[in-house]
């Protein structure tokens, strides 16, 4: 068992931007929030998948809603005490183990928060491996795990619980219930035992967003380039670097949609944006697209942006990381490939070109 | 007609710089003297100087603008800070992120004296979270005046969208205390982004005595040299605000610096759209002015370790300036990027010191002529000078690439006191040192304009209307704080949607500016 201290959370808040691929929410509050309940409440317990037994309950949490939302109405910090309680209470199952939904940007911190203050561990592990927005994108759909009952629970308090007949149904319902709760709730759904658990999450991404951050924040202290340390440090490709120009985007269907173009000299790399980056361009040439993760990093800093922060002018490297496995399968790619977002072209895997210029 | 003038003043840490334009903007004359600790003894000093210098009637000139790094200082040194007691208006009851939390030690226990947290606050459609109590309210009131607080925050959930619920609390507070209790209220001082706007507010709260001491303390210096116009203070923006808002809201006025110096190089050198190299003594920044203002950064202000949520310039730094130590590795010269700063003339080798530094190269190279100083002292041969001076130009290209991004025809304006270390010739393209270079910061206090901001989450259902709304309202806040109507104008406009919330919610952010009447 290893432990997630105080040191950990600069690493976890990089990584995880690194992971969200612009989406997530930007992790500056609940970064501060999980310090503070370190503080008072000691270390989090992190186990892996292999420590797991086969009764364990295990709880996915994350916060839904608009991550600036919580900028402003911030957390009240029982909505995940409550939401624990009811499970206990109201389905008559204890959690013995917490893991974020998503490993991406303010939600990798979502379980911490209950963690930290129940003594619950947290599995080294989520859904996704990355963040995506819909709550059906999720490992545990591939392996036909039951998505509800699911809890949700809003900062005063109000709280629901879903049975949905199936995990798209679950969506669309909690997307109605999270408004009602103005704009922004805490969700548990895909509660899963110990038995399940294999083939049914993306293991060992807590420590791979750790890791990723570790990267950047070292470089930092040895006052070397934080992009080439990351790119030494993972499976990341360099796509394109460059100023940041023509940012247009809109709301549709409660998504943030958005174009955005990255200028080097004369070339011009163009990507879009649902909440998360999702596919990039050079021309007609696709450079690279979901669900291999798009980063776009602050070229001095490294410091990951989300689509939310996106300015003119700004110095910008974009980077891709190969998807999880899971996502490259016929399966995977009908739930999160380029067409599920709209766009009309077949996945190329960003593992294979760079696979290809080594040979 | 008598003719009219304006004087702009920079108090900095180090130097007090002011100059005199005439109603044609036009620098007139220009001085510069050592900030003192009572800054207006500095202040005092470099308007006399002016008066003297130009020999006009102190009743020609018609309005002082002021940029000051006062409240900085205040903070940083915790000089006179009232204690605060710190009102939260948020329902939920936030228990997992303190008031203060992330604050340096020393600094939050000289100012929280207190918090307490009431009902109420607004969700993000503009319905109420939860309802105010009264009762409550004054129970909260009571305790932090047994703490023996001197001055009071009042910050409530989407305060930004209404104000009314802290208007209320600071009703009673006034009720309780009296009329004269210092009060902030967060709407007034920052937009959207509790915490960053708590921390605001806070330090605005703190900020009120000394903020207080030091305005009036200008306003006696120009009271006692026969001037008898208005004093304006820039703030965080580079616009202006009266004196009086500025004593109510100090910490509007906290980081003006290099929006001031950025605007005034732009202009000396007669653009409105040009790159600002600014090269002082230890670092140089470069920032992008469009259309007359720099470009906005995507980061948060800071100051004092205090996270607040102000609109500050983009910059781009290196460690390079006048007084930059050189050093050699074999052959090859290093610059910085330590540097000797204030002591330049007495541990640079050319004032009779012991480092090579950025400025004797220069004095050895035939750019500058200093009198006093004794460049036979620096033993260099002109081909590491020349080798030095092509290190300063790669260093500042490669800044200059980076910010102008596609705008590669823009020109580039050098202002700064290193900027007199420069050769002729220096860039290819078009660029400028233009005159008073020395005093840019003092130079874009002058041109200073007022604004107005609005800065709040609306839907876009009606967006036309709605966004003609916003415009009204921050005309509306220009005009009330003195601009000329007929020239307002809109300079910034953002909008920020939020994702996942029905009816086209998105933050928006408007700014007017006008001249000052």
């Amino acid at each position: 068992m290893k432990q997630l201290t105080i040191d950990d959370l600069e690493n976890l808040s990089l990584g995880s931007a690194i992971l969200g691929s612009g989406g997530g929410g930007d992790p500056a509050y609940a970064l501060l929030m999980v310090k503070y309940l370190i503080e008072k409440y000691g270390p989090i317990k992190i186990i892996t998948v292999d420590e797991l037994k086969a009764e364990d309950l295990i709880v996915p949490l994350s916060i839904m809603g608009a991550p600036l939302i919580n900028m402003e109405r911030l957390l009240s910090g029982n909505e995940l005490d409550i939401l624990l309680q009811i499970i206990e209470e109201k389905l008559l199952v204890k959690p013995t183990v917490l893991m974020a939904a998503e490993m991406g940007g303010a939600n990798a911190f979502t379980p911490l928060l209950a963690a930290a203050k129940s003594g619950l561990p947290i599995l080294d592990a989520d859904m996704i491996g990355r963040a995506f927005p819909e709550l059906q994108m999720s490992s545990c759909y591939l392996k036909n795990l039951k998505s509800t009952p699911a809890v949700m629970v809003d900062c005063l308090g109000n709280n629901v619980i879903i049975e949905a007949t199936s995990a798209d149904t679950l969506e669309k319902i909690a997307r109605s219930v999270t408004v009602a709760m103005g704009s922004s709730c805490a969700v548990g759904f895909y509660l899963m035992r110990g038995s399940e658990i294999p083939g049914a999450v993306v293991t060992g991404t807590l420590s791979q967003a750790m890791k990723l951050g570790k990267s950047i924040t070292t470089a930092r202290e040895e006052g070397i380039d934080p992009i080439q340390a990351l790119i030494s440090a993972s499976d990341a490709t360099i796509i394109g670097k460059g100023t940041l120009i023509d940012i247009d985007q809109t709301v549709q269907d409660g998504f943030l949609q958005g174009t955005a173009t990255i200028l080097n000299e004369e070339e011009k790399i163009k990507f879009f944006y649902q909440n998360e980056y999702l596919l990039a361009k050079n021309g007609s040439k696709i450079l690279a697209s979901t669900p291999d993760i798009l980063v776009l990093l602050e070229e001095n800093s490294g410091t990951p942006l989300t689509s939310e922060t996106l300015r003119y002018g700004l110095q910008v490297n974009l980077l891709a990381l190969p998807a999880p496995r899971i996502w490259q399968t016929k399966e995977g790619l009908e739930l999160v490939g380029p067409r599920v977002f709209g766009y009309n072209i077949d996945y190329q895997p960003i593992s294979s070109n760079r696979s290809q210029e080594v040979l | 007609m008598k003719k009219s003038y304006i004087v702009g003043v920079d108090i900095g840490g180090t130097n007090t710089d002011a100059v005199l334009v005439d109603d044609q903007k036009k620098v007139l004359c220009a001085t510069k003297t050592t900030t003192t600790n009572d800054i207006s003894i500095g202040f005092a000093a470099v308007l006399k100087n002016l008066i003297e210098q130009s020999a006009i009637q102190p009743d020609q000139i018609h309005n002082v603008f002021i940029g000051t790094t006062h409240a900085t200082n205040a903070i940083l040194q915790k000089n006179d800070l009232f204690r605060v007691g710190v009102i939260r208006i948020a329902g939920q009851r936030p228990q997992n992120l303190p008031v203060a939390f992330s604050w340096p030690m020393g600094l939050k226990e000289a100012v929280i004296g207190g918090v307490e947290t009431v009902s109420g606050g607004w969700e993000c459609h503009g319905g109420p979270l939860t309802l105010l109590c009264k009762n409550e309210i004054r129970g909260a009131i009571e305790r932090l005046l047994e703490k023996q607080i001197e001055s009071i925050a009042i910050v409530g959930v989407f305060s930004p969208l209404n104000g009314d619920q802290e208007k209320l609390v600071l009703d009673l507070i006034q009720e309780i205390a009296g009329k004269d209790f210092s009060i902030s209220l967060s709407h007034e001082v920052s937009g959207i982004g509790f915490i960053e706007r708590e921390n605001s507010t806070i330090l605005n709260a703190s900020l009120k005595r000394v903020m207080q001491q030091g305005f009036c303390s200008l306003q006696a210096a120009c009271q006692n040299l026969k001037l008898t116009c208005p004093l304006m203070v820039t703030q965080n923006d580079g616009s202006l605000i009266d004196i009086e808002r500025a004593i109510n809201y100090p910490v509007l006025t906290i980081s003006a610096g290099p929006t001031n110096s950025f605007i005034g190089g732009a202009r000396l050198a007669g653009l409105e759209n040009a790159i600002v190299v600014d090269i002082g003594g230890t670092s140089t920044d470069v920032g992008l002015v469009r259309n007359g203002f720099p470009i906005r950064s995507l980061n948060k202000s800071n100051i004092g370790g205090v996270s607040l949520n102000f609109p500050m310039p983009d910059v781009l730094s290196v460690a390079l300036g006048g007084g930059s130590i050189i050093r050699f590795n074999a052959n090859e010269p290093l610059i910085g990027p330590t540097s000797v700063a204030k002591s330049l003339t007495s541990r640079a080798l050319c004032f009779g010191g012991n480092e090579l530094t950025l400025t004797d190269v220069a004095l050895v190279m035939g750019h500058l002529d200093i009198k006093e100083s004794q460049p036979a002292r620096v033993r260099i041969d002109p081909a590491q000078g020349s080798a030095i001076f092509d290190q300063v130009k790669q260093k500042l290209k490669d800044l200059i690439i980076k910010i102008r991004g596609e705008y590669k025809a823009l020109p580039i304006v050098f202002v700064g006191g290193g900027s007199a270390l420069l050769p002729s010739c220096f860039f290819e393209g078009e660029y400028q040192i233009p005159s008073f270079f020395n005093v840019a910061n003092a130079y874009g206090a002058a041109l200073s304009e007022i604004s107005g901001m609005v800065d709040t989450v609306v839907s876009l259902q009606n967006r036309e209307e709605v966004l003609d709304k916003l415009y009204s309202q921050a005309q509306q806040k220009a005009l009330d704080q003195g601009a000329k109507a007929a020239t307002l104008r809109l300079v910034d406009q953002q909008i920020i949607p939020y994702s996942y919330v029905p009816n086209q919610m998105v933050r928006v952010i408007v700014r007017y500016c006008g001249k000052k009447s």
